[in-house]
């Protein structure tokens, strides 16, 4: 339920909303006993959030024209533009930047509208504020007239809106472009006129008023939408003329409640269906007040939201804990599922194999043991003796004579290549590598002399080329160097011989000297 | 302040909501975590189950396919400690058989082969070295070759030949036949001894001999 406080300056009516529908109504006089009455009223009902709604002659609307600057300064100038002006107005003020100067200064046009006399609402605060009513905001009428003007389905540029809120009111407000420009309260004295005749006075007035104070030019045309009884109608129209520059439109309350889709239940002024357009304002922000007059409002607010959030918290709370613990459950029985398994293979491992333990915890051993004697046992085929004999054999095709074989030194290696000669060799007593799955290789070096005496040198450095060919031609060796010869004729190597005519002066084991260094390839690991 | 105190009862409910929440909350994931706690301690303890359960059928597949040649390896004494008395035995038999005339030698201190690798490619032992270098004069090189030959055969021991080198001795006389000593060739020799010991056995750095 929404309470719409309907203030027109003498009485304060409010009204009841439930969806669309107003389901109550109440009406206070001003005076003692109105004011008693409306405690009263307010002690018995709910302390529901109300709205303001005031429909005051004391409310002035003005354009003003102030330099353009940001929002801050923009409202200190209008605070300053309310304290010369209405000094008890501050906290009851309401400003709109309307638009920009196109040439000069391009200063802002700004529209304010302000409760000139806010003392009025006195009487009506203080019991709220005693009783702890929570106002959520003040609605100024005429503002919300737009809202209304939306309803009355006008292209027309100027609309002036002619409505009765109570008997003895009348509210003229002007509408260009759909926006609110001004507005007009005027006390409805039917003793003086009846009701169309004042209206048509009333609307001429006003039409004077906005040309005098340049809302519209003289000669612009204005549509008057006068919104009233239909009793009313027939009257009012008899009075009301259309013109060439004015045209009149009548809207019977009905028919705007229709369009609005409320239900005032048959109320006899417009004060029902601008409660209601109050009463849809989707946002708690009205247009006056201050902070002081809503503490209640905020407090309320306050106290749902800490209501809510404690039953959200609790929620929330019971929601994750009600997760967490169906998980929990969900991992019981998955542990509980891993547990029986551990202990079906557990068994099978004490059924079959727990008494073996001793055995199979020399598994590695055996294997370890037996891979790697099989490896050494391997490696032994690799011998100098397997080398002697297959160099021998190398030797015996070759068909080679004169010469000697005088020292064989066999190294059984993993290298590729031969190392090089200017290297200092490396301690060849290094143990083999037997994880590697390179091929074991013999390095041998074969000495001796080639008997030059008999041949000589020529002939004895063919000899020595031709041992090397005959082992360069096997298949299985790897690589072959000849570290030294009869005769280094290498162009690194230096030679220092003397020629002699008698070849059988020369010393075989001396100049016939040869070093051959041979790769073969063993067999694989 | 005064809202404050206005709103008292709210913000006490509200506190005592929190701490409700707080509570419920942390009592819940308390029985959450202890959940996974089992359930991890529950799958770990399958995980252990099964790889015990698989090692030990890995284990006894190894110990089918090689527990017959283990057990000549280690009654050939081709596995286990030093024998280096049988050693030097054998060495003494086959230079008095093959009627070497002169056979020195000599062991080296055994060394742990404690490369990562070798380690890691055969679990379950540990592996010595020991050096061994033979100088021989020998009447002909096929001696060299009778005596490595037995020594592989008879020997308590498993080693390879890492390097030799044999020299021809100068003669007086061309042809070995006509020659008159026994000492026609050279020999020097290194042998490498392999002990393999399981890995719980540690003995001591220092060569020992049994």
């Amino acid at each position: 339920m929404k309470r719409i406080f309907y203030y027109s300056g003498y009485r304060l009516t409010v009204f009841h909303w439930q969806n669309n529908e107003c389901i109550a109504t109440y009406a206070f006089n001003p005076g003692e006993e109105g004011i008693d009455k409306f405690q009263t009223y307010l002690k018995a009902t709910a302390n529901t959030p109300v709205r303001i709604l005031v429909d005051l002659i004391e409310e002035d609307f003005k354009k003003e024209t102030i330099p353009h600057v940001g929002a801050a300064d923009r409202k200190a100038i209008v605070r300053r533009l309310i304290k010369r002006q209405y000094r008890k107005s501050k906290d009851f003020v309401q400003y709109k930047v309307l638009e920009r100067e196109k040439t000069g200064r391009k200063d802002d046009v700004l529209l304010y509208s302000v409760l000139s006399n806010p003392e009025i609402l006195e009487p009506w605060l203080k019991p709220m504020q005693a009783t702890g009513t929570a106002i959520s905001g003040i609605w100024s009428l005429p503002l919300l007239s737009p809202k209304l003007f939306k309803k009355l389905n006008t292209q027309a540029k100027n609309v002036l809106l002619v409505s009765q809120q109570v008997p003895s009111n009348l509210r003229q407000t002007f509408i260009r472009n759909g926006r609110f420009e001004s507005s007009r309260s005027a006390v409805v004295n039917l003793e003086d006129a009846p009701l169309g005749e004042y209206i048509a006075n009333e609307v001429e007035q006003t039409i004077r008023f906005l040309s005098n104070q340049r809302h519209i030019g003289f000669d612009e045309k204005i549509e008057v939408h006068i919104i009233c009884r239909q009793t009313d109608i027939s009257e009012i129209t008899s009075r009301c003329i259309d013109t060439g520059l004015r045209s009149f439109h009548y809207h019977n309350i009905t028919d705007m409640e229709d369009a609005l889709n409320c239900d005032t239940h048959s109320a006899e002024y417009t004060n029902g269906i601008y409660s209601y357009v109050c009463a849809r304002q989707p946002l708690s922000i009205g247009h006056y007040g201050n902070r002081k007059l809503f503490s209640h409002y905020y407090e309320q607010l306050t106290s749902k939201a800490l209501y809510v959030a404690s039953a959200l918290l609790v929620l929330l709370a019971t929601i994750f804990s009600f997760s967490f613990i169906s998980e929990s459950v969900v991992l019981d029985e998955e542990a509980h599922t891993l547990y029986q398994q551990a202990i079906v293979i557990d068994n099978t491992y004490q059924k079959n194999l727990a008494q073996l333990e001793p055995q199979l915890k020399q598994a590695n051993l055996m294997r370890s043991s037996v891979l790697l004697s099989d490896n050494i046992k391997k490696a032994y085929a690799i011998s100098p003796l397997a080398f002697m004999n297959r160099s021998s054999r190398i030797i015996d095709t070759s068909h080679l004579t004169d010469y000697e074989i005088t020292e064989f030194n066999w190294t059984l290696t993993q290298a590729k290549q031969l190392s090089d000669n200017k290297q200092k060799r490396k301690k060849t007593t290094q143990a083999i590598d037997y994880t590697k799955p390179e091929s074991l290789n013999h390095l041998s070096k074969i000495s001796g002399f080639v008997y030059v005496s008999k041949l000589g040198l020529k002939s004895a450095f063919n000899k020595v080329d031709s041992l090397q060919t005959a082992f360069r031609n096997q298949p299985a060796v790897l690589h072959v160097r000849a570290n030294k010869l009869p005769v280094d004729t290498r162009p690194d190597a230096s030679v220092d011989l003397q020629a002699n005519t008698d070849k059988s002066s020369l010393d075989d084991a001396g100049s016939g000297q040869f070093e051959i260094e041979i790769l073969m390839q063993g067999n694989k690991l | 302040m005064m809202m404050l105190k206005s709103l008292r009862n709210e913000l006490i409910i509200f506190l005592l909501s929190l701490l409700t929440a707080v509570i419920i909350l942390l009592l819940s994931h308390g029985t959450l975590e202890t959940a996974e706690a089992n359930k991890k301690q529950q799958s770990s303890n399958l995980e252990n189950t099964k790889n015990r359960y698989h090692t030990a059928v890995n284990h006894k597949r190894i110990v089918e396919e090689f527990n017959e040649r283990y057990s000549i390896l280690l009654n050939n004494g081709k596995v286990g400690d030093d024998n280096r008395l049988n050693w030097i035995d054998s060495i003494e038999k086959a230079t008095e058989q093959f009627k070497i005339p002169y056979v020195k030698y000599r062991i080296d201190q055994r060394k742990q082969l404690t490369d990562n690798t070798l380690t890691q490619k055969f679990p379950g032992i540990d592996i010595y070295s020991s050096s061994m270098q033979l100088e021989m004069h020998l009447l002909h090189e096929g001696d060299l070759y009778s005596l490595l030959n037995n020594l592989q055969k008879n020997v308590r021991g498993i080693f390879d030949v890492q390097q030799c080198s044999i020299r021809k001795n100068r003669l007086h006389k061309t042809s070995i036949i006509e020659s008159t000593t026994d000492k026609n060739f050279a020999a020097v020799c290194t042998l490498s001894w392999y002990s393999i010991l399981p890995r719980a056995n540690k003995p001591a750095v220092k060569g020992r001999q049994s």
